[in-house]
């Protein structure tokens, strides 16, 4: 039989037990709350659906200065071959069903030569051709767009007044033969519209890469030697600054922000020598040339950020490649979507001709089709400036904002073991401030100004929407199993709720023999 | 004792009522196949309908296991890693994941090497590899944020992230020891079924994808695509529920197996594949034995809406550039 304890021992004791309980109540279960909780900050979800209905509402816009490419065209018979307007109309309502198209693009046809009493259409659209009929040098004043086409069925020519209206009478060309041309036309890839639709990811900084890749295979190559000399690489980056300098000071400065360019001088080992590069020559195709492009060791592009980090910058390569040898007078170039443009040297370099190429890439990266202006000038490839496409990249950016901002407010809707920071807020109630400022650029009556303003500020939307939904805090909690839990907490916590719940029962039977 | 078993249930109660604060156990998604194939519908109607067309692939390669005797998992993702640079996958659109470094381990009595097979005859440890993610950086954590590219864009370079987009075909090939809907990262933790599914939801949210094809070569492999929910998935695993994979033969100078029987089959059928092939995914699955494998490989298609028999192999394992040749033009 154990000796009575004393009444301090009892009382000590009891303090104790009350002790450890004090602290696991009042320490340890707020801090496990605290620690164990998945940290969601509100999102302000319903503001986000309001944008949403806003953008599918037609942002309040009136239908005259609604931002997307309405056209309306009477179309003459002899434009149709074999084929009528019905079937156009809805050939084309399959391609519009595309998620750019739906938004800001809309066509109505109207039979040109049946059309009575009817209020034509700002457009008509005429067909003319055979080898024998001349070329018209000039077309009469208004809107007819002429579009003529070779009876040996070669490239077809459009003669307009002016830019906008040519790029409508090529997009608008049209046969049943060549209703595959509307598809590569509506294409977000391939089509026309394609630098609109790449133009419309608008970035607010364009930067400029440009590699001399000299191959070297077992021998060394002369080649290499000369394009090592100090000389060389300053003839090489003289030249990237001259076409620096006519994007620069040319149309494109009037979208972006900046426009920036760096050189470099890399190698290419070649493992098989020159036996690969013959490969390469004997057949050039888009295969063979993109196998070589996935061999060459560039140098990686870091991604470049402006002052402002509100907006990602378009990183653009050009690389000249000299071969180890060439048996080809005339370089061979070529674009990759996305990426750059590559030319390779002939048997004798040329590195003017080399920049020339380059600087057709890049129009055709950023630009829009080729056209003859009825006024005789030679076809010229620009960016469009007319306000329309800046205002069409207006609202694809918004669309764009407004579509992360939805994905983002399912994931946290769905995904509730998913932490939410406070930096996610902040991003999307910046991102809804930038969107407000663009919409209300679009509503005003706009010019130049304005139009760049409201492209910046729904281009700073789209990236607000971005970070938040790419936030690197935003992390899923893992999923454990439950027999995992008790295998994780019981020898954990065991060894220390015994002894806690023991004692504590102590007391309590302590106090109630106490009672009377 | 009987107080003491009192006491014992009382902290075991305790332990459960704890446990059920914080993370939360994954409902089951309550769908029926109707619901899901609604659901899919609406998914690809809202992207203008799945009409195969992607515009680059992407490959993610992970090799989970760590230790010398686990070889052949790293030579797994190496042989793939092989592959689909052979195919025409550049490095810059491939992930490389290897939680090990066997090549330089001590007891490689082969160093710098890689084998996976007994001939010898192909070193995949060669020149020109590139590995993103090697020993401790390969993590749940890690591989999550590459998946779903939360990452931080201030260090870490373009080279380690998945800079896929909605065009975008991408490979997900993971080996490693696995169970009943998990599998085991470096021997220190898990990640489960529903956190890979959670991360493809995220992705598709994300646009991070046009099609994926989720390939695993594990014990009990099946089960980790069970509880995966997003559209455009195709997933293939090397074995059911209960049921282990296993390696296909050893190297008695490396001391250890050197390849994973799956795997082995997979690659037996893809090296009749060039870029130019006209085999399809059909053919590949097909071609699976139970016999040869020592397992039953699994292969979920609900999530897929296109024929098999028409998606080309290399729609996954290849690649060629959008190259478009310059005309000549002599304006300047």
């Amino acid at each position: 039989m154990l000796p009575s304890e004393s009444t301090e021992a009892i009382v000590l004791r009891r303090k104790v037990v009350l002790s450890f309980w004090a602290v696991f109540v009042f320490l340890g279960l707020p801090l496990w709350f605290h620690t164990t909780t998945i940290h969601r900050t509100p999102v302000p979800l319903s503001a986000i659906e309001t944008l949403d209905n806003e953008l599918k509402d037609g942002l309040g816009l009136s239908r005259d200065d609604d931002p997307g490419l309405h056209i309306a065209v009477g179309v003459k018979k002899n434009c149709l071959y074999g084929i009528t307007t019905r079937e156009i109309s809805d050939e084309l309502q399959r391609l519009l069903r595309t998620e750019w198209t739906s938004s800001v693009f809309s066509l109505d046809l109207v039979d040109a030569d049946e059309c009575s009493g009817c209020s034509m259409p700002k457009y008509t659209l005429n067909c003319i051709g055979s080898d024998r009929t001349p070329l018209p040098k000039t077309i009469s004043e208004g809107l007819e767009i002429t579009v003529y086409i070779p009876s040996n069925h070669g490239s077809k020519e459009i003669i307009a007044n002016g830019l906008y209206d040519a790029f409508v009478g090529d997009f608008l060309f049209f046969n049943k033969h060549d209703l595959g041309s509307i598809d590569r036309a509506m294409s977000p890839t391939t089509g026309i519209l394609s630098t609109m639709y790449r133009g419309a990811t608008y970035a607010d900084a364009i930067h400029l890469s440009f590699t001399l890749l000299i191959a070297l295979d077992s021998s060394g190559g002369e080649r290499a030697i000369e394009a090592l000399s100090p000389e060389f690489q300053t003839e090489w980056r003289v030249h990237a600054e001259k076409v620096w300098n006519t994007l620069k000071f040319g149309e494109l400065n009037r979208y972006v922000s900046s426009i920036t360019f760096d050189t470099d001088v890399g190698f290419q080992y070649m493992t098989d020598g020159s036996d690969e590069w013959a490969r390469v020559e004997q057949d050039v195709s888009s295969d063979k040339l993109s196998s070589l492009l996935d061999t060459w060791d560039l140098q990686p592009i870091t991604l470049l950020t402006t002052s402002s980090n509100s907006s990602a910058v378009k990183v653009l390569q050009f690389v000249y490649f000299l071969p180890p040898y060439s048996t080809n007078t005339k370089s061979l170039s070529f674009t990759v979507a996305n990426w750059g443009g590559v030319v390779m040297a002939g048997d004798s370099p040329d590195l003017p001709a080399a920049m020339r190429t380059f600087g057709r890439q890049i129009d055709k990266l950023l630009s829009p089709v080729s056209f003859s202006l009825a006024n005789g000038s030679k076809s010229r490839k620009t960016l469009p400036h007319r306000h329309e496409f800046a205002r069409i990249a207006t609202i694809m950016n918004l669309r764009g904002a407004i579509e992360t901002l939805s994905a983002l407010s399912r994931l946290v809707t769905s995904l509730q073991e998913m932490a939410v920071p406070s930096t996610v807020r902040d991003l999307v109630d910046s991102a809804i401030k930038e969107w407000h400022s663009a919409v209300v650029n679009l509503r005003s009556d706009f010019d130049q100004v304005a139009e760049n303003q409201g492209l910046r500020h729904a281009a700073a939307a789209a990236q607000f929407a971005r970070q938040a939904v790419f936030d690197k805090d935003m992390m899923l909690n893992m999923f454990v199993p439950f027999e995992h839990k008790i295998a994780v907490y019981l020898p954990l916590l065991g060894p220390v709720i015994v002894p806690l719940v023991a004692g504590l029962r102590r007391v309590v039977v302590e106090s109630r023999k106490k009672e009377p | 004792m009987n107080e003491l078993l009192r006491i014992l249930l009382l902290a075991l109660a305790a332990c459960l009522v704890l446990s059920s604060k914080g993370v939360k156990g994954h409902e089951e998604p309550a769908f029926d196949n109707e619901t899901l194939q609604r659901f899919l519908s609406d998914q690809l109607e809202a992207r203008g309908g799945a009409t195969g067309k992607h515009a680059n692939n992407w490959a993610v390669l992970v090799s989970t296991s760590r230790f010398w005797f686990n070889y052949r998992h790293l030579a797994n993702a190496l042989s793939m890693y092989r592959t689909v640079k052979r195919l025409g996958i550049p490095d810059s659109q491939i992930i490389l994941m290897l939680a090990d470094d066997v090549a330089c381990n001590p007891r490689n009595a082969f160093p710098g090497t890689v084998y996976n097979n007994a001939d010898r005859a192909l070193d995949l440890y060669s020149n020109n590899i590139e590995v993103d993610y090697r020993g401790y950086e390969v993590t749940v954590d890690t591989f999550l944020r590459v998946l779903t590219d939360k990452v931080d864009r201030r260090t870490t370079p373009r080279s380690k992230r998945l800079l896929t987009d909605e065009n975008s075909n991408i490979f997900i090939y993971l080996t490693g020891h696995g169970g009943n809907e998990f599998l085991k990262f470096q021997d220190a933790e898990e990640v489960s079924a529903f956190d890979i599914a959670d991360a493809f939801a995220q992705m598709w949210e994300t646009k991070r994808y046009h099609e994926i094809l989720f390939m695993i070569d594990t014990c009990q492999a099946n089960t980790m695509y069970s509880k995966f929910y997003s559209p455009n998935i195709l997933a293939v695993g090397s074995s059911e529920l209960d049921e282990s994979s296993y390696s296909h033969h050893a190297d008695s100078d490396v001391g250890v197996a050197v390849i994973d029987r799956f795997t082995y089959y997979n690659l037996e059928f893809l090296e009749k594949v060039d870029k130019g092939s006209e085999l399809m995914m059909k053919d590949l699955f097909d071609s699976y034995d139970p016999v040869k494998i020592h397992s039953h490989a699994g292969v979920r298609t609900d999530l897929y809406n296109r024929n098999l028999s028409e998606v080309p192999i290399t729609d996954f394992f290849g690649n060629v550039q959008a190259v478009e040749i310059d005309e000549d033009d002599d304006e300047e």
